[in-house]
């Protein structure tokens, strides 16, 4: 069971694919459309997985998850980043902010279930 | 007084060891005495001048006046140079003539007043002198020979080509007339200095030097000197040097590289706008092409219901409607690029051509109020294709850019002749500095950095304006909106 998960990603098609492709996974998908929207949604519940896209409007993933790194609560938190800036350097930045797994867009079920599997691990 | 040599062959004596010739003349200018040395370079045999008038040794051209200079100096002796400064000659036995250099004293005696003059050959000299002169005129560069006192005693040719000023001009002249008012006083400084310690060097030692013509105008030079020793002192030779040709050709080669070096660096910043391009396009289509991939695969899930399959499928279709404007966009650039693209010059109805776009963006504009102001007709010259492009580009950026649910207004007219389109939006508004560089290929302004898209739509849709032998300006107030015009030739 996947339970409470954060989507965070400014497309609304890119929220309602991953809302299809998890919710028969038993996952309970909420969705953020920027990365301020992210950070409250974070501080007031507690998620099992959020769902990063990178290139947010305003507030960027990356300093999504700088902020969640600094304050430690990355530890706990898992981070799957999801993005369309395809790339060897933006795979090897992420991962080096400590969280805990990547995906590239466009990805299959499959991929995305691999990849949430990897991140909750 | 048995010994002592008599006041006679003293003088005698005294004329033999002078290293001039030395002629004592009485007052009918006749002469009594000459010294061996007089005999060898007039061509006489000793004794032969004496009683003899001094005429003979002076050209008979100039005998006339010789005699009046002699009765005149007779009436008024005093130790003085002879010729006052004026060339004199001398005359051989033989009537050779030779340039000399005499000096007169008056010898007071019993007998009455005679003169002594002491002659010397300048032949030697003056061949010096005139071979020195043609070795300046043949220098290449202007060349001023000025004493310790800074005073021009020869200039040549040259120089007056340069400066303006004849040598007989300049000769008596401080050499600081040949400088600009404003560096006299340092050059005056410098002059003495070197004076002191004279050596071979160039001038001004890495700063600018300029020379001043005679009609006040400056030309930039570089001088090299020279300390020339001579019998009255010290001579400073300034060999001068016009640099105002190669001054031009350095500053046009400064001017040249610099051009390069804009270039370079314009091809270098286009450059990396092409990789940013390439990088936003590669995202830009990973986005829909997502949302397509994924839907299709929900699709194929034959337990969802059917409101989601509803919903999907117009996504899918939605999201291949966006690639396909982006790849349009693409194409449109590499053609327009290659400069391949022909337009037509036709009559077409702006009006017409408004509706028939708002209609096929119909999906785009939904979230936004549109406001049409048209005529029912709107005749433009220009080409229907290009015309749909324009329009889209400009219709998706308001979109784009504005709130959803605010307005955007598309008005159009009739102006002198031409037909003015305008497309208002209530958005973000473009930056000042931003607000040429948005019809740049490539780019997007600061504000619209989190916004999708390839960041060429406008560039091509000026292009195409222009094609159109038409203009696309923009008029923005930060924080307020845009407004972009489009002006066509108008048609009949």
């Amino acid at each position: 069971m996947l339970g409470h998960v954060l989507v965070v990603d400014d497309e609304p098609d890119v929220q309602l694919l991953v809302r299809l492709f998890l919710e028969p996974e038993g996952a309970v998908v909420e969705t953020a459309a920027s990365g301020e929207e992210a950070l409250e949604r974070i501080a007031a519940t507690l998620f099992d997985l959020v769902l990063l896209d990178l290139g947010l409007p305003g507030m960027g993933g990356q300093e999504v998850l700088r902020i969640l790194r600094d304050d430690g609560r990355l530890e706990r938190l898992p981070v799957l980043v999801v993005s369309a800036h395809a790339g060897a350097a933006t795979t090897t930045d992420v991962l080096a902010f400590g969280c805990r797994a990547y995906l590239s867009k466009p990805f299959t079920r499959l991929e995305l279930l691999a990849a949430v599997a990897e991140a909750t691990a | 007084m048995a010994g002592l040599p008599t006041q006679d062959q003293m003088f005698a004596a005294l004329l033999e060891s002078a290293p001039d010739a030395m002629v004592v003349v009485d007052q009918q200018g006749l002469v009594v005495l000459a010294n061996q040395q007089t005999v060898a370079l007039f061509g006489y045999a000793p004794n032969e001048l004496i009683g003899e008038s001094v005429d003979v040794l002076v050209p008979e051209r100039l005998r006339r006046r010789h005699q009046r200079h002699v009765t005149g100096y007779v009436a008024n002796a005093t130790v003085r140079p002879m010729g006052h400064g004026n060339p004199l000659f001398g005359r051989r036995k033989g009537g050779d003539e030779f340039p000399v250099e005499i000096s007169l004293s008056p010898l007071e005696t019993p007998d009455g007043t005679f003169v002594a003059a002491a002659i010397r050959d300048v032949s030697a000299r003056l061949e010096g002198e005139v071979r020195f002169r043609a070795l300046l005129e043949s220098a290449p560069d202007a060349m001023v020979i000025a004493d310790e006192s800074g005073t021009i005693v020869l200039a040549n040719h040259q120089t007056e080509r340069l400066f303006g000023w004849s040598g007989d001009e300049l000769v008596g002249q401080p050499v600081e007339q040949l400088v600009p008012e404003r560096y006299r006083s340092r050059h005056y400084e410098h002059r003495t200095e070197y004076t002191a310690h004279a050596r071979v060097r160039p001038m001004g030692a890495g700063t600018e030097l300029y020379g001043l013509r005679k009609d006040g105008t400056e030309f930039p030079v570089e001088i090299s000197l020279s300390p020339i020793a001579t019998a009255e002192g010290t001579l400073v030779s300034a060999a001068i040097r016009d640099t105002t040709e190669r001054m031009r050709t350095e500053q046009r080669l400064q001017r040249a590289l610099e051009r390069e070096r804009e270039a370079t660096e314009h091809l270098r910043s286009v450059d990396r706008l092409k990789d940013e391009f390439l990088s936003i396009v590669s995202h830009e289509l990973r986005t829909p092409l997502t949302a397509i991939a994924g839907f299709a695969e929900v699709l194929g899930d034959n337990t969802i219901d059917d409101a989601v399959r509803a919903k999907v499928t117009t996504r899918i279709a939605a999201n291949a409607t966006q690639m396909r404007t982006m790849i349009e966009q693409l194409l449109d650039y590499s053609r327009l690029e290659a400069g391949k693209v022909q337009v037509e010059h036709k009559r077409i109805d702006v009006a017409a051509h408004v509706r028939h776009c708002l209609d096929s963006l119909g999906a785009i504009v939904a979230s936004h109020q549109m406001e049409v102001d048209l005529p029912p007709e709107l005749p433009a010259t220009g080409d229907s294709d290009a015309m749909v492009r324009v329009l889209t580009n400009l219709v998706t950026n308001a979109v784009k850019f504005s709130p959803p649910g605010s307005t955007i207004t598309v008005r159009g007219e009739s102006r002198d002749g031409d037909v003015v389109l305008s497309v208002l939006d209530r958005g973000v508004g473009i930056a000042a500095e931003d607000v040429e560089r948005i019809f740049d290929r490539f780019f997007q302004a600061t504000a619209a950095a989190s916004k999708r898209g390839t960041g060429i739509g406008l560039s091509i849709a000026r292009r195409y304006a222009e094609l159109m032998k038409g203009s696309l300006t923009v008029a923005s107030t930060p924080g307020e909106g845009s407004t972009f015009v489009l002006t066509l030739p108008g048609a009949a």
